[in-house]
């Protein structure tokens, strides 16, 4: 099969690991952060890692994004080890809680950064980007900087963001920790619909249960270094 | 912290820091060194110079006239500090809690005097203050060969200075460490000393020792301003080498300078250290002044403000365009001419080679803390100091230009070094994780991200370098020939000339001047809509001190 094709066939999602995570270890100076992990994600699945802060959850976030390499074990996806692969060339996207925009960009400009590393002719991602912004609305924000925008606009364009370049993988990083209650419920439904309709890999960071259950079928909890099976 | 601000070829480069390496201690460690030998012995002598009577660490203490210069330089730092803090404390709190039209413009223009050229601010106080001055013919008092006049210039330059860390520093209380102290008894006055004063105390004490620093090693202020009997050691030292040659007499004078300014140094080091990142906090909110108290609070504070810091420079414009045609006229002739061509080919020259140091030192620096340490000796050693020094060291250099443009260079690149590595430091990681899970490798992502983030950074700091080469004088007094006549220099040369149209002339050519650093102070104020400029921490205005320092 080529890589990548069944995610254009949604019959196919669940029965391949798409993501899995082998034996990986990593420690911070002297203490062990992560020992012996082992996880798998299917395509269009949303797995939950939960775990108190300085567990080790954003640790292995970025081991699996390619910021850093594991101490021990190796990283797989669609069947082939991506360890040593830098992380411009895994086609993953990761979220920040603290959105990561280009502060020097405008809206645009940052949901366009990824097609213009794909060496996309600048005016053809533009355009592109301003079709993403219409699907989250945020069209008429196009041409402001990021940082006029309130905290659920900046979190909705660093999705139009990750999602422009149907990336292989989502990766998120507590995304709605900076957010309001009220605004964090409608943005993780928004997230959920985004997510399912492009049928991707997801792997979610948080520290709140209660938003780890709402948003993914299976959860694992960091405890000590280790997985646990959570639901 | 995953260490991804550069790409991995810049980081290995052991070679990033060999050229500031070898500058500083060319151009500044090895004329220090010099000095510091030349001071122990007490005897120095140049070729072709007479041999001078040797003199030992002690004399300055044991002649009554040095022990004079020396202990009235520290009581005029000493004084301004003081006059500082109880002016610009409560100028600053009125200017972070009152809000009102024009006050984000009245805070830019709180940097004006950083970037206004010493010279011409003691002209714009002998303007106001001095014989034929616009104020002190008005009200009748002469303040002429008082010690009043260094100590406004001193506020001129300083009051601006502790005012800006304060309005910062104040904007980083707590407000709901204030509510809480209300809520639990404290008047607004006792709410201020329990609760506000303690989280300021710190930033305005940092600000303070650079204040001192300042006035301490102050030069162009004391030699115009000081007169014969209020100069300060600075002016001693440049009159011993240059009118009387007593060069073992000025080292001896010129280590112990470099001892004193090293341990107020060492105590403003000390004092940053101590000071924490500033936490993110809830501001107090800035209301509208309210009640006639409020209001003349407020007009008060502006008007002190307007006096001491913006009267000075409308002196200079007014005194200028009193001149006449004919003097605007007569200034601009070939000398002028040449003096204005000198200024901006010395200064592009500086800035260029300043700015290829600065950047090539702070990236050195990024991850080394003695780098970043060594940024600040520039700042630390007066311009006097190193003048002197150079010229003990490379005795058959001291006039050619390389020298003197690489002196201009070293005294201006740590401007560039300290804005990039507060750039460096200010840059969010996840935005660069973002660019390479984007697709960015890190060479795209250096150039796609950081350095257009860097680019606010490495423009002030460049802004600070060419303000700094526009305006130095000290070392150009020291080492350059009469035909590298600069600006300043000119200016200088027309003051020691008699009578009111020299004056005149000389008011002219700061005005000439002045519009040059104008043009500096737009390019570090103007772009200030950026989203860094909004984050100013009290270390921003601090480290501008720093900059007014050198």
């Amino acid at each position: 099969m080529i890589a990548g094709a069944h995610r254009q066939v949604p019959w196919l999602w669940g029965r391949f690991f798409m993501l899995e995570l082998r034996h990986i270890s990593q420690n911070y100076g002297d203490r062990v952060l992560l020992q012996d992990i082992n996880l798998q994600v299917a395509a269009g699945e949303i797995v939950a890692l939960l775990g108190p802060s300085g567990s080790g959850k954003s640790t292995l976030l970025s081991i699996v994004a390619g910021l850093q390499p594991p101490l021990k074990g190796s990283v797989w996806f669609d069947g082939q080890d991506i360890t040593r692969v830098p992380p411009e060339r895994r086609h993953f996207a990761l979220m920040f809680q603290d959105f990561a925009l280009f502060a020097h960009l405008n809206v645009l400009d940052n949901v366009a950064f990824g097609l213009v590393e794909q060496r996309l002719a600048k005016s053809d991602a533009r355009a592109r980007a301003a079709q993403m912004l219409e699907r989250f609305g945020l069209l008429d924000h196009a041409r402001h900087k990021v940082w006029t925008l309130s905290g659920g606009e900046q979190q909705r364009v660093a999705l139009a963001r990750a999602l422009i370049t149907n990336p292989r993988a989502l990766l998120l990083d507590e995304p709605f920790s900076a957010l309001d209650a009220e605004l964090r419920q409608g943005l993780r439904e928004e997230f959920c619909r985004h997510i399912a309709a492009a049928g991707m890999a997801t792997l979610l960071v948080t520290h709140d249960e209660a938003e780890a259950r709402a948003m993914a079928a299976r959860g694992v909890r960091l405890v000590d270094g280790q997985l646990r099976a959570a639901w | 912290m995953l260490p991804v601000v550069l790409p991995g070829w810049l980081r290995r480069s052991v070679w990033l820091g060999l050229l500031p390496a070898v500058a500083l201690l060319v151009l500044l460690i090895a004329p220090l060194g010099r000095l510091v030998l030349a001071g122990w012995a007490g005897d120095v002598s140049l070729p072709g110079a007479a041999a001078t009577e040797a003199w030992s660490l002690g004399s300055p203490w044991q002649d009554d006239y040095l022990r004079w210069r020396v202990l009235w330089s520290l009581a005029q730092a000493g004084i301004t500090c003081v006059l500082a803090l109880a002016l610009g404390l409560p100028l600053a709190w009125v200017l972070a809690r009152f809000q009102f039209a024009g006050r984000t413009l009245v805070l830019r223009l709180l940097m004006l005097p950083f970037v206004v050229p010493t010279l011409v601010a003691a002209l714009g106080v002998l303007a106001l203050w001095g014989p034929r001055g616009v104020l002190s013919g008005w009200l009748g008092v002469n303040l002429h060969n008082t010690p009043w006049l260094l100590l406004y210039g001193n506020l001129f330059f300083n009051l601006c200075l502790v005012v800006r860390a304060g309005v910062d520093a104040l904007g980083q209380v707590n407000a709901r460490q204030v509510a809480a102290a209300r809520s639990l008894g404290a008047t607004p006055w006792r709410a201020f000393w329990r609760v506000e004063w303690p989280s300021i105390a710190p930033w305005l004490m940092s600000s303070l020792c650079l204040v001192f620093l300042y006035c301490f090693a102050g030069f162009g202020l004391a030699l115009v301003l000081g007169g014969q009997r209020y100069a300060t050691v600075e002016v001693e030292i440049y009159t011993l080498v240059a009118h009387e040659l007593q060069l073992g007499q000025a080292s001896v004078l010129a280590l112990w300078m470099l001892l004193l300014t090293g341990t107020v140094a060492l105590v403003y080091a000390l004092l940053e250290k101590r000071l924490a990142a500033p936490a993110r906090v809830e501001p107090i909110a800035r209301r509208p002044p309210h009640g006639m108290a409020q209001w003349l609070a407020l007009l008060a504070a502006l008007g002190v403000l307007f006096v001491i810091c913006a009267l000075p420079v409308l002196a200079i414009v007014w005194r200028a365009l009193d001149a006449g045609w004919a003097t605007w006229v007569t200034v601009l002739d070939a000398e002028v001419r040449g003096a204005l061509w000198n200024t901006l080919r010395f200064s592009a020259l500086a800035l260029a080679a300043a700015t290829l140091l600065g950047v090539l030192h702070a990236l050195a620096a990024e991850r080394s803390v003695p780098w970043r340490a060594a940024a600040f000796l520039p700042f630390v050693v007066s311009p006097v100091t190193v003048a002197f020094g150079l010229l003990l060291l490379y005795p058959s250099w001291t006039a050619s230009l390389p020298l003197l443009l690489a002196a201009y260079a070293v005294l201006a690149y740590p401007f560039v070094a300290k804005s990039l590595s507060a750039g460096l430091d200010s840059l969010p990681p996840h935005v660069l994780h973002a660019a390479r899970t984007l697709g960015a490798s890190p060479q795209r992502t250096f150039w796609r991200v950081t350095l257009p983030l860097l680019r606010p950074a490495l423009r002030r700091g460049m802004a600070f370098a060419a303000a700094t080469a526009l305006c130095e004088f000290a070392v150009t007094l020291f080492l350059s020939r009469p035909e590298w006549a600069t600006l300043t220099t000119l200016i200088y040369q027309r003051l020691g000339h008699p009578g009111a149209s020299s004056l005149d002339q000389a008011m002219v050519l700061a005005c000439l001047l002045m519009l040059l650093a104008l043009l500096a102070f737009l390019l570090i104020e103007w772009p200030a809509a950026d989203h860094h400029d909004r984050r100013r921490s009290p270390a921003s205005a601090v480290a501008v001190g720093a900059f007014l320092h050198a």
